[in-house]
C-alpha cells in the first residue's frame, strides 16, 4: 500500500525540484553517512575548533587555560628552538622527497621488465612499508650503533672512521633520511608501477617504428605520462616528510636532549613533556599552514609540468 | 656495630640541619612540620582511622615505573589482601620516561591510577593542581606514623602544610665497580679513602681503546653530576628556587672534572651511551669498570655479574651524595578513595615496608628496616648506601617542577658530545635552567 502510493507520487516534484523518490534517497543517504559524519564532527571537527581556541591560551593541562591572545603566535617568530625544528624538518624533507622520487621510479622501471623473481623483489621492496615504524627505528638505531653496530664495523673494516651517526645533527640527518627512504620507497614504487602499466603499449610501438631509441621513448613517453603519478607522490611525500616524528623520536632522542628535533617532535615535547599545551597547539597550526602553503603551491605549479593524457 | 651506626646516622641526618636544609625551605622549620604531623587539625589524632571504606568489592589501579620491583609489590598485595580480601590491587608499570606524560595527561583527562608512585621533584607540580588527596585521615594511632620516616623525605611530600604521601623507600648513590676488569688491569679496588684523583687515575688505567672503559659518566644528575658538584661544595639552585647556581666556580669545577673523562675517552662517549644504556647494558655487561649509580640498581647489577661490587663515592672537598625517596600518593578524584586510603596506610606500615626490604630492590624508608635490605644481598656491601645517608643532600624540588634539570641535562649532552667549547658548559647550563625556572 505504502509502496504503491509512493510510486504514484514519483513524478510529483517536491522542494528543490527533487522527485519524492530522489528526496527519499537523499534522506537515506544522509542517514547512512550520519555515523561517519557524527564521528567526524565530535572527534575531529570539534577537536579542531577547540584546538584553535586553545592556541590562544596558556594551558598546562592540569589547571584551566588562561587567555593570552596572540602571544603564542608571536612567540613562534622569536623561538630559536622552533626555528631549529623547522630547519631540521626542511633538511630531512628536501633530500627525502628528491631521492624517494628517483629511487622509486628507478625501482619501478627495473621491476617493470621481465626479470626473474620479479614478484619476489616487489615483495622485498614493499616489506618495509608495512613494517611498524617503531620496529624499523629500533632496528636501525642498533645498526647505527657507533661502537657495536654492524654499519660501523663494516666501515672500520674498510678503513673508514666510525661516525657517531645519531649523536650530531649533521650525520643524524643522513641517517634518518636513509631510513625514511628505505621505508618509503616501496610504496612509491608500487604506485609508479601502476602508472607505468597504464601507459598504452601502442605508444611505444609507434615510437619504435618512428625510430625512437630507448632513451627517447623514456623521455618523451614514459616521463610525461608518469607526471600525474609523480605529482600525486610528491604531494604525499612532502606532507609526510613535514610531519616526520616517530623515527626521530626513537632514533635521535637521548635523555632530555634530541639531536635532531623536528617540528612535530617539538610539538610533542612542549605539549606532553613540558605541558605547555597552548604553545604546542599553536605550533601544530603553524605546521598545518606550512603544509597548506606547500600543497597549494604545488597545485599551482602543476599546470606547468603535469601532463594529463 | 655498623648496623647501629647506620641507624644513628639516619637519625642524625634527620636532625641535622645540613641534610634537611633545602628540603625545609618551603615551611619555616623542621620542628614546625613535625609538630603539624603529630597534631593534625580536627582532632583526628586518636582513632583517626575512618577511611570511609566499608568492605565493598573494589579494584584499585596502582601506577609505578620500576619493573624490577614487581615481585615485591605482588607480595605486598598478597599481604594486604589477607586483611582486605575485597580490594583488588592491579599494578600498572609504565617506564619512567613515559610515566609522567601518561600520568599528567591521565589526570587532565579524568582517568588515572587510584594510587601511584610520586617523586619529590614532581610532588609540587601535582599538589599545586589539587590532583592529590591528603592522606591526613590515615595518620595517627594505629595508622601511618610519619615520625618513623626520615623527616626530610616526609617534608618533600608536604605541600602548603598538607601531607600527601608517606615515603616508601629512599635511595643514595655509591660507586659500583667490576672486580674482573680491575684484576685484568692490575688496579686496586676503590676504597672509602678514594678521592677524585684516585678515580681519575684508575679510570685512565682501566680504559682500553674501543672499550671497556674505566668510568661510566652517566647522563644523570641524581646518579652522577649533582653528587660531584656537592662534593666540591658547589651550588645547584638558590634557596628560594629562583636561580640555578650551577655556574658557581665550584660547580663549574666539578663539571670540568667530569668533562675530562669524555675528552680523554675514559668513559663511553655520549653517542655510545645514547645507543647503549650504561645502566641496562654497558655496565652489567662488563664494558664499564666503575660507575656511580643508585641503590635501586644494586640488585640488577649484583644479579648480572657476581664480579660487581660497591664502594662509597670518592671524596671531593667533602663527602656528598644525593638522597631521594618515593612515596605512594592518591589521586584526588579517585572513585575508590576509601580503599585507596586503606592501601596507602598498609604500604606505610611495618609489614609492607618489611616486605619491601626483603625483596632486595630499594631501601625501605621506615626506620629500623634497612637491615633487611642490607642482608638481602650478602655479596654486596650495601652498608655503604646507608652510611651515605649521613652525608647526603636531598634532590632540590622547586615548585615549577623538574624541567630545569631537563634543561641542564640537555646542555650537558651537547657539551659532552663536544658540540660547543667545554668552558661554556656551566654558563650555558645555568642559563637554560634559569629560563625554565622563570617561565
Amino acid at each position: 500500500m505504502v509502496v504503491a502510493s509512493s510510486l504514484a507520487q514519483v513524478r510529483r516534484r517536491g522542494r528543490f525540484g527533487l522527485t519524492v523518490q530522489a528526496r527519499s534517497e537523499a534522506r537515506w543517504g544522509y542517514f547512512l553517512v550520519a555515523p561517519m559524519m557524527i564521528g567526524f564532527a565530535v572527534f575531529s571537527l570539534f577537536a579542531l575548533l577547540a584546538s584553535l581556541v586553545l592556541s590562544l591560551t596558556s594551558w598546562d593541562v592540569l589547571s584551566s587555560p588562561k587567555w593570552v591572545g596572540l602571544d603564542n603566535y608571536a612567540r613562534l617568530f622569536s623561538d630559536d628552538q622552533f626555528r631549529t625544528a623547522l630547519r631540521n624538518t626542511a633538511l630531512i624533507t628536501a633530500p627525502n622527497v628528491l631521492f624517494r622520487m628517483i629511487f622509486s621510479l628507478g625501482l619501478a622501471l627495473a621491476l617493470n621488465t621481465d626479470i626473474r623473481f620479479r614478484s619476489f623483489y616487489r615483495v622485498v621492496f614493499f616489506m618495509p612499508v608495512i613494517t611498524m615504524p617503531v620496529a624499523i627505528a629500533t632496528i636501525w638505531k642498533w645498526l647505527y650503533d657507533p661502537a657495536f653496530g654492524p654499519i660501523n664495523a663494516f666501515l672500520a673494516r674498510l678503513g673508514f672512521p666510525r661516525p657517531e651517526w645519531l649523536a650530531n645533527p649533521g650525520t643524524a640527518v643522513i641517517a634518518v633520511v636513509i631510513v625514511l627512504l628505505w621505508s618509503g620507497v616501496g610504496y612509491d614504487m608500487i604506485i609508479f608501477l601502476a602508472g607505468l602499466q597504464s601507459i598504452p603499449k601502442e605508444y611505444y610501438e609507434a615510437a619504435q617504428i618512428d625510430g625512437a631509441g630507448s632513451w627517447r621513448r623514456f623521455r618523451d613517453i614514459t616521463l610525461p605520462l608518469l607526471t600525474p603519478t609523480t605529482f600525486f607522490l610528491m604531494v604525499i611525500a612532502i606532507i609526510s616528510s613535514l610531519q616526520v616524528f616517530d623515527l626521530v623520536f626513537i632514533m635521535t632522542r637521548f635523555g632530555a636532549a634530541n639531536r635532531l628535533p623536528t617540528v612535530v617532535y617539538y610539538v610533542y615535547e612542549e605539549g606532553f613533556r613540558n605541558f605547555r599545551m597552548g604553545y604546542a597547539i599553536t605550533m601544530a597550526w603553524a605546521l598545518l599552514a606550512l603544509i597548506l602553503v606547500f600543497t597549494l603551491l604545488q597545485f599551482r605549479l602543476q599546470r606547468r609540468w603535469v601532463h594529463y593524457a | 656495630m655498623t648496623h647501629n651506626r647506620s641507624l644513628q646516622s639516619l637519625e642524625s641526618c634527620i636532625a641535622s640541619s645540613r641534610f634537611s636544609r633545602r628540603g625545609l625551605i618551603r615551611t619555616s622549620a623542621a620542628g614546625l612540620s613535625a609538630a603539624m604531623l603529630a597534631t593534625l587539625p580536627g582532632g583526628r589524632l586518636a582513632g583517626a582511622q575512618d577511611t570511609g571504606y566499608g568492605g565493598e568489592s573494589v579494584t584499585l589501579s596502582y601506577g609505578l615505573w620500576d619493573a624490577a620491583q614487581k615481585p615485591g609489590i605482588d607480595k605486598q598485595i598478597a599481604a594486604f589482601n589477607q586483611q582486605f580480601p575485597n580490594i583488588k590491587v592491579e599494578p600498572t608499570i609504565v617506564p619512567f620516561d613515559d610515566y609522567w606524560t601518561k600520568l599528567q595527561t591521565g589526570v587532565a583527562g579524568g582517568q588515572t591510577y587510584d594510587v601511584f608512585w610520586m617523586n619529590a621533584p614532581n610532588l609540587p607540580v601535582f599538589a599545586a593542581q589539587s590532583a592529590l588527596l591528603s592522606i591526613e585521615p590515615i595518620v595517627g594511632d594505629g595508622g601511618a606514623d610519619p615520625s618513623k620516616f626520615p623527616a626530610a623525605l616526609v617534608e618533600s611530600y608536604t605541600f602548603d602544610g598538607t601531607l600527601y604521601g608517606i615515603p616508601r623507600d629512599f635511595d643514595t648513590i655509591a660507586l659500583f665497580y667490576n672486580t674482573r676488569l680491575f684484576d685484568a688491569a692490575g688496579v686496586d679496588y676503590p676504597t672509602d679513602a678514594w678521592g677524585w684523583e684516585d678515580l681519575r687515575v684508575a679510570a685512565e688505567k682501566l680504559t682500553k681503546d674501543g672499550g671497556p672503559w674505566g668510568f661510566g659518566c652517566l647522563i644523570s644528575d641524581q646518579q652522577n653530576y649533582f653528587n660531584f658538584i656537592k662534593q666540591n661544595e658547589g651550588g645547584l639552585i638558590s634557596d628560594d628556587f629562583t636561580t640555578c647556581l650551577i655556574d658557581e666556580p665550584a660547580s663549574c669545577e666539578a663539571l670540568d672534572y667530569l668533562t675530562q673523562f669524555f675528552t680523554a675517552g675514559w668513559t663511553p662517549s655520549v653517542s655510545i651511551m645514547q645507543a647503549n644504556d650504561p645502566e641496562q647494558t654497558l655496565f652489567p655487561a662488563g664494558q664499564i669498570a666503575m660507575m656511580p649509580s643508585g641503590s635501586w640498581n644494586a640488585r640488577t647489577f649484583g644479579e648480572a655479574d657476581p664480579a660487581i661490587k660497591v664502594a662509597p663515592l670518592p671524596k671531593g672537598k667533602q663527602r656528598a651524595c644525593m638522597i631521594h625517596g618515593l612515596a605512594n600518593v592518591i589521586w584526588a578524584k579517585s572513585p575508590n578513595q576509601g580503599a585507596a586510603l586503606e592501601w596507602v596506610k598498609f604500604l606505610a606500615g611495618e609489614e609492607a615496608e618489611r616486605i619491601l626490604g626483603e625483596s632486595a630492590t630499594v631501601i625501605p624508608a621506615m626506620q629500623g628496616l634497612q637491615e633487611d635490605w642490607v642482608a638481602s644481598m650478602p655479596d654486596l656491601d650495601l652498608q655503604v648506601f646507608l652510611d651515605a645517608v649521613e652525608y647526603s643532600f636531598p634532590l632540590p624540588s622547586p615548585p615549577s617542577g623538574p624541567e630545569w634539570r631537563d634543561k641542564i641535562e640537555a646542555v650537558l649532552i651537547e657539551g659532552w658530545s663536544g658540540n660547543f667549547p667545554a668552558e661554556e658548559l656551566c654558563t650555558r647550563a645555568a642559563a637554560a635552567a634559569n629560563e625554565a625556572l622563570s617561565s
